[in-house]
């Protein structure tokens, strides 16, 4: 069966037919967003074979509750990328390393950007840098409490502890943050 | 409704939406919001910015081989649960099964791969099978060719990609039909007396498409094609454009 066939059609589309318990379908929801997803579990794992654990447990999960999700609750990647998020939390978490830095061989060897070889991954890419420069306009303290947050899988008592900083504070920086985020884009939509 | 400046567990929504609330603190959180639509509100809002800090990342790719062990996990489970399909072996064997899959034209006679094709009656004519092989490493497919049921759609042909296993999709391809405006082509199955629907679909510019067929076809006797309204009919409007015998 060519996957060309499968890849036609939308998302929400497919996930019917993997409600219907078509693994091709999935395969090929798989195939849509398993970068974009792989790419944020290797942001928060600092490891390839990390990653890669965390992306397969992810879809698997996915798979074993496809019957669960539901299009008007958000998008199949919104979807992936929060199971994704949730399950390297666990994993930082479980094994309470939290440190980020890289072996030299991992950086060199092992990091390997995705060629922009598809219209799909040049969007991605852009996409991505769109918001890392509305990241990267967030004043220093909001920033650093989202990247410690998101990324970092720190909780907000442990933030407060790490910053010195009052656990509201840390709380009301989160929020400040994110809607600064979210005006920031839409400005840039519009 | 508690005001979001009153309320205390207003302040934990941004952690809450970054996963930086303990295991306890979230529980607690949840069921706060099961009786807060201000927290809701507001947890919609910043998961926007959650969203996007998603996708911020460096985009790198993942090994061919991940893809390859989650679908081995896949087909074990589906094939395990005994609500989901049951053909399983197959499919299970899909990934290391790695020679070149053969088409099983239904209709045609001993010989070829090849379909020559028989003119029935007047105003009706077999499509032609389309002519790809299907790629090295898929399933075998059992490709069934359409009748087409209109003069004037000389040009339209189409077949039905009918996979092994009931956890592959079987797939209708379509060339040279028109592309429809505030219409839709819609699929149904016919099983014994009764004609069901299936999906909706439109075709190319250049008047290709694919439909997958979401339902079982083990008992159907016939795929259809029509045209409907957008959003599909619950009943065929017009006689079939194309038939798909099985």
């Amino acid at each position: 069966m060519d996957s060309a066939d499968l890849s036609r059609l939308a998302d929400e589309d497919l996930m019917l037919l993997v409600q219907k318990d078509r693994t091709d379908a999935f395969e090929t929801v798989y195939a849509r967003h398993g970068g974009v997803a792989f790419s944020l579990a290797y942001r928060m794992m600092s490891t390839r074979a990390a990653a890669e654990d965390v992306t397969q447990e992810a879809f698997l999960a996915m798979w074993r509750s496809r019957h669960r999700y539901r299009h008007d609750r958000g998008s199949v990647r919104t979807w992936a990328l929060g199971i994704v998020h949730h399950r390297a939390i666990d994993a930082l978490r479980r094994n309470l390393v939290h440190d980020r830095r890289r072996s030299d061989s991992e950086d060199a060897a092992e990091r390997e950007e995705a060629p922009e070889r598809t219209d799909a991954e040049v969007l991605r890419r852009d996409e991505a840098r769109a918001v890392r420069a509305a990241i990267d306009d967030l004043p220093d303290a909001q920033g650093k409490v989202i990247q410690l947050a998101y990324f970092g899988g720190f909780t907000h008592t442990e933030i407060a502890e790490m910053l010195e900083m009052p656990i509201g504070t840390v709380k009301g920086r989160m929020r400040l943050a994110l809607d600064k985020l979210r005006r920031g884009l839409t400005e840039q939509v519009a | 409704m508690t005001e979001p400046r009153q309320d205390p567990q207003a302040e934990n929504a941004g952690a809450y939406v970054l996963g930086a609330l303990s295991e306890l603190e979230t529980r607690a959180f949840e069921r706060h919001l099961a009786d807060c639509p201000s927290c809701r509100d507001e947890v919609e809002r910043l998961r926007v910015g959650v969203d996007a800090l998603s996708r911020s990342v460096e985009q790198v790719s993942p090994p061919p081989a991940l893809r390859q062990a989650l679908m081995r996990e896949v087909e074990a489970d589906a094939a395990s649960d005994p609500a989901a399909a049951t053909a399983a072996g197959p499919s299970t064997r899909r990934r290391f099964d790695r020679g070149l899959a053969r088409l099983r034209p239904l209709l045609a006679p001993a010989a070829a791969a090849a379909v020559a094709v028989t003119v029935l009656a007047a105003g009706y004519g077999l499509g032609r099978v389309t002519d790809d092989e299907a790629a090295p490493g898929s399933q075998p497919t059992r490709t069934v060719p359409a009748k087409v049921n209109r003069e004037g759609l000389s040009d339209a042909n189409a077949s039905l990609l009918v996979p092994r296993g009931a956890d592959r999709t079987p797939l209708l391809r379509v060339q040279g039909l028109r592309p429809l405006k505030d219409r839709v082509y819609q699929v149904w199955i016919r099983r014994g007396g009764e004609i069901v629907p299936d999906g909706v679909f439109a075709v190319d510019s250049d008047g290709t498409g694919v439909a997958a067929v979401s339902q079982d076809l083990s008992e159907a006797d016939a795929v259809l094609v029509t045209r409907e309204r957008p959003g599909g009919a619950k009943a065929p409007s017009e006689v079939p454009l194309l038939s798909v015998p099985l």
